[in-house]
């Protein structure tokens, strides 16, 4: 049983979550302020994930997290309703390890804080994998094993077919540089591309429904419009 | 009326051209008849003209003609003589009377045929070709009738049938006046009948004939044609300037001239016509006196057309007011006004330029008595002439730049005053004026736009969160397993409005951003061709859940262009998104990447569900949608973020309607 303290100025929202992650098994600690929040931490060590509105009275989520980051590695999850990119930078610049906006869908929130809670609590089983194997390709937690055929994301298996899996371990391959859907075509299908290969957007499509928790706003697999996709080095 | 096929003040009016003039001329001829006193017995008595006195005056007068021509022939004196002369000499036979006949060939013709013997120097004169050859001055004087109308004088005997002259002795009294011994001249001479030459008999008759059928009418008929006249000016007035279809006064350039230019014109062309009339000067027989009389008609058909051109112009002047405007007067007025105001200039450059010639003469003047001293003097005045004006005009040409500057839009420039001569100084502190202010208003503008961006940004954040609350109870209400059919449907659009709100207020963001210019652009050099295939790749699931065919062409060659990657996915994503909403189930969408003219075009076509009965600049407005489609998914902000985002990143958007068919071309610089 994991600890998840929630703190939202807002006792509805505060509620609402607490009954999604209740259904998945978690504990909530409920907070309604900045204060309340470092006040719960200081006594209980047994927390496992924040999640943090920013715009709260009294101290907001921003200096919270700092205050947090100052002795605990416990990861946070900045849920805001401002939206812009300059606020997501903020809000992961001071601390937090993801940022989901309000309103929020709520499988959306409950994805994101599975894979927080899973990369945070199998951290140490990790070290104990092969690292050196040849056979495995890795951008952050996204894994693939060449070996086995398999790719896991934040520790969780994803079923893929042949052609997304080449895809994705070619992309994987080479995490960091942008490929044109000809040059993946080429590459994967090892052929002449003819030009009108737009299945292979499809099928990038696909990838991203399984591989990301919020397809819109991709972790991994990056579209970069008008260029090309690549694997974000992570 | 201005519907109707025809234009009836302007018909009335061309009609009333086309009759005036001959009334007029009617008119004109009954004036004339009426202070025709000498005739008017005779056409009381409707006379033969033969018997009238017209007649017999211009017969005498063809009678003396031919007898002063004879008299200056025989004094040598040519001056006045219109024959040509054919001599028949030394063979006239059978008579002791004379020994010579002169034939004189008459250019004109005459109707009356004459011959005059002059005794003393046994000569003989006529106008009869008979006399041309061998032939005797019997034969020649059978010619002359002595039946008809005839007129002969012999040893100052008048015998004549001619009445009006029977007693008038002014015809041999004006013989005797020209010669000292009219006994010595024997005349004879007869009418022609009928006649046969245009002269001034023939002349006459035409007119007495014209005058006995109006005279009689004349006195009624006067008023009534000076009356129908009058009332012809207001139709003509009417009609003029009036045009079918047109509502108003219709100007031609004609009428927008100096008056007195058109004034001129018109006379000018009046001109042309007078000199029509007077191309035929000499009638020697019917053929050119009826081309005579063409001409004359033309040339009065000529003036008459001038005379409208003229009428009609001043009358549209009057009409439309402009008639002062357009006098000479007034132009000079303007000139002598516009002048006035820029005397200060101008008189400025009048008093330079004087003493700019005065010190060239004066160094010209100490040149030829001091050529060195003249000569340096020259050049000096010269440079300082020179160094002013390239002053003056550099001073100008940096005014120019800054106003140029001003209208491409650079409000930041700041004029340094000691740069500019004396006399744009003030102007140079103006320009910093304008500027100043220009610059000033923009960024009020701007920050205006930025508090409403952030307005509205804060607003949305207001809203957000009970919005979260209410999208995340509608879900765990969802989950509670709910019984009721009713209660479930209620549920159901619960959420889908919950949802179109949270779109909402994302949309309005980002249409405010888009549309203020707070964002900021990373413009990078990327392929269309790529992004498309990218683009319909997300969406093909999509449009084949519509049921929609995407049919997409590239050009040959890779079409690469600037843009900001996110934002103009963020365009056509719109786009798309809307093609799989609006687009009608079943029909083909066609895309296509043209090349042309150093531009990318991106085409998008669609066929939409729904009648768009509304014009592309309304749909292109923010919340506008096609009709009946507000109850759909959606914002309707969509075309309005499309075009904002596209215009920000330096390309063109527009939509075009036609029926049912919805266009959309997205346009860039080619790279």
């Amino acid at each position: 049983m994991y600890n998840i303290l929630v703190c939202d100025d807002d006792k509805e929202i505060v509620k609402a979550i607490e009954i999604y992650l209740s259904k998945e098994g978690y504990n909530i600690l409920k907070a309604y302020d900045g204060y309340e929040a470092l006040e719960i931490l200081k006594n209980n060590d047994d927390i496992q994930l924040i999640i943090l509105d920013i715009m709260m009275p009294k101290l907001d989520g921003i200096e919270t997290a700092n205050i947090i980051r100052q002795d605990k590695s416990i990861p946070i999850i900045m849920l805001s309703a401002k939206s812009e990119d300059y606020d997501k930078i903020a809000g992961l610049n001071n601390g937090a390890d993801d940022y989901v906006t309000k309103p929020f869908n709520p499988l959306e929130l409950i994805a994101r804080v599975n894979s927080q809670i899973r990369r945070y609590t199998s951290l140490g089983s990790m070290v104990k994998k092969e690292e050196n194997n040849e056979d495995i390709y890795k951008s952050g937690d996204l894994i693939i094993n060449d070996a086995t055929k398999t790719v896991e994301v934040d520790g969780k298996d994803v079923k893929l077919t042949p052609t997304e899996y080449n895809i994705l371990k070619f992309l994987t391959k080479n995490k960091g540089i942008v490929y044109s859907i000809e040059q993946i075509y080429e590459n994967v299908w090892e052929e002449e591309s003819y030009g009108a290969e737009n299945i292979i957007a499809v099928h990038i499509r696909h990838i991203r429904e399984k591989i990301e928790i919020n397809p819109r706003e991709p972790k991994y697999l990056k579209v970069i419009w008008g260029i090309g996709y690549k694997i974000e080095k992570l | 009326m201005y519907n109707s096929k025809i234009c009836w003040p302007r018909v009335l009016k061309n009609i009333v051209y086309v009759v005036a003039p001959i009334i007029l001329a009617i008119l004109i001829l009954m004036i004339v008849c009426l202070s025709y006193p000498m005739e008017r017995e005779a056409i009381n008595n409707r006379e033969n003209f033969l018997n009238t006195r017209v007649f017999a005056e211009q017969y005498a007068t063809e009678i003396i003609s031919a007898f002063s021509s004879v008299k200056n022939f025989q004094q040598d004196d040519y001056s006045t003589v219109r024959h040509d002369i054919y001599i028949t000499e030394g063979n006239v036979a059978g008579n002791d009377q004379v020994n010579k006949i002169y034939y004189f060939y008459d250019y004109y013709g005459s109707n009356v045929k004459w011959l005059i013997i002059d005794k003393e120097n046994k000569e003989a004169f006529t106008n009869i070709d008979y006399a041309i050859g061998s032939t005797t001055l019997d034969e020649v004087k059978e010619q002359i009738s002595s039946e008809g109308i005839y007129w002969n004088y012999e040893n100052s005997n008048l015998e004549t049938s001619i009445n009006k002259l029977q007693n008038v002795n002014y015809v041999d009294s004006r013989i005797e006046e020209n010669t000292e011994n009219a006994n010595n001249y024997i005349i004879y001479s007869s009418l022609l009948e009928p006649l046969e030459y245009p002269d001034g008999i023939y002349q006459s008759q035409i007119l007495y004939n014209i005058l006995l059928v109006i005279t009689p009418n004349a006195m009624y008929l006067i008023p009534v044609l000076v009356i129908i006249l009058i009332a012809f000016i207001p139709v003509a007035v009417m009609g003029v300037g009036k045009k079918k279809g047109v509502e108003g006064i219709t100007l031609n350039w004609f009428d927008k001239i100096l008056i007195e230019i058109a004034f001129f014109i018109a006379l000018f062309i009046g001109a042309i016509g007078l000199l029509f009339m007077s191309i035929i000067s000499s009638v020697n027989d019917m053929l050119t006196f009826i081309v005579g009389i063409t001409f004359v008609g033309v040339g009065i058909l000529i003036i008459y057309l001038a005379c409208i051109l003229f009428f009609e112009t001043v009358i549209k002047r009057l009409k439309t007011h402009t008639f002062i405007k357009t006098t000479f007067a007034y132009w000079l007025y303007k000139k002598i006004k516009n002048f006035s105001q820029n005397m200060k200039i101008t008189s400025n450059f009048i008093v330079y330029f004087t003493i700019y010639l005065v010190a060239n003469v004066i160094s010209l003047g100490i040149l030829f008595a001091q050529p060195l001293a003249g000569i340096i003097l020259l050049i000096l005045v010269n440079i300082y002439a020179y160094k002013l004006i390239s002053d003056r005009i550099k001073s100008y040409n940096k005014v120019k730049q800054a106003i140029n500057d001003l209208y491409s839009g650079k409000t930041d420039i700041q004029l340094n005053e000691n740069d500019f001569s004396k006399e744009d100084k003030a102007t140079s502190k103006e320009i910093n004026d304008i500027a100043g202010g220009l610059s000033n208003a923009i960024n009020e503008r701007l920050k205006s736009e930025r508090l409403k961006t952030e307005l509205i940004t804060n607003v949305s954040h207001d809203i957000k969160t009970p919005l979260t609350s209410i999208i995340n109870y509608v879900d765990l209400l969802k989950k509670e397993n709910i019984e009721g059919e009713k209660a479930n449907e209620y549920l159901g659009i619960l959420d889908n409005k919950s949802q179109r709100l949270k779109k909402l207020t994302e949309d309005l963001v980002e249409a405010s951003k888009a549309s203020s210019g707070a964002i900021k652009l990373n413009m990078e050099k990327l392929n269309v061709n790529e992004l498309i295939k990218q683009i319909s790749g997300e969406f093909q699931d999509k449009f084949q859940a519509h049921k929609l065919e995407e049919i997409i062409s590239f050009p040959e060659e890779e079409a690469y262009i600037e843009a900001d990657s996110r934002y103009l996915y963020r365009v056509l994503e719109n786009m798309y998104s809307n093609i799989s909403k609006y687009a009608l189930e079943g029909t083909r969408v066609y895309i296509d990447i043209v090349d042309e003219d150093n531009k990318i075009y991106i085409k998008l076509k669609n066929v939409s569900k729904q009648k768009l009965n509304i014009s592309a600049d309304e749909l292109m407005q923010r919340f506008v949608r096609g009709e009946a489609s507000r109850n759909t998914e959606g914002s309707g902000l969509g075309l309005s973020i499309a075009r904002s985002l596209t215009e920000l990143q330096k390309g063109k958007f527009n939509i075009y309607l036609d029926g049912d068919l919805f266009k959309v071309t997205i346009e860039f610089e080619k790279k």
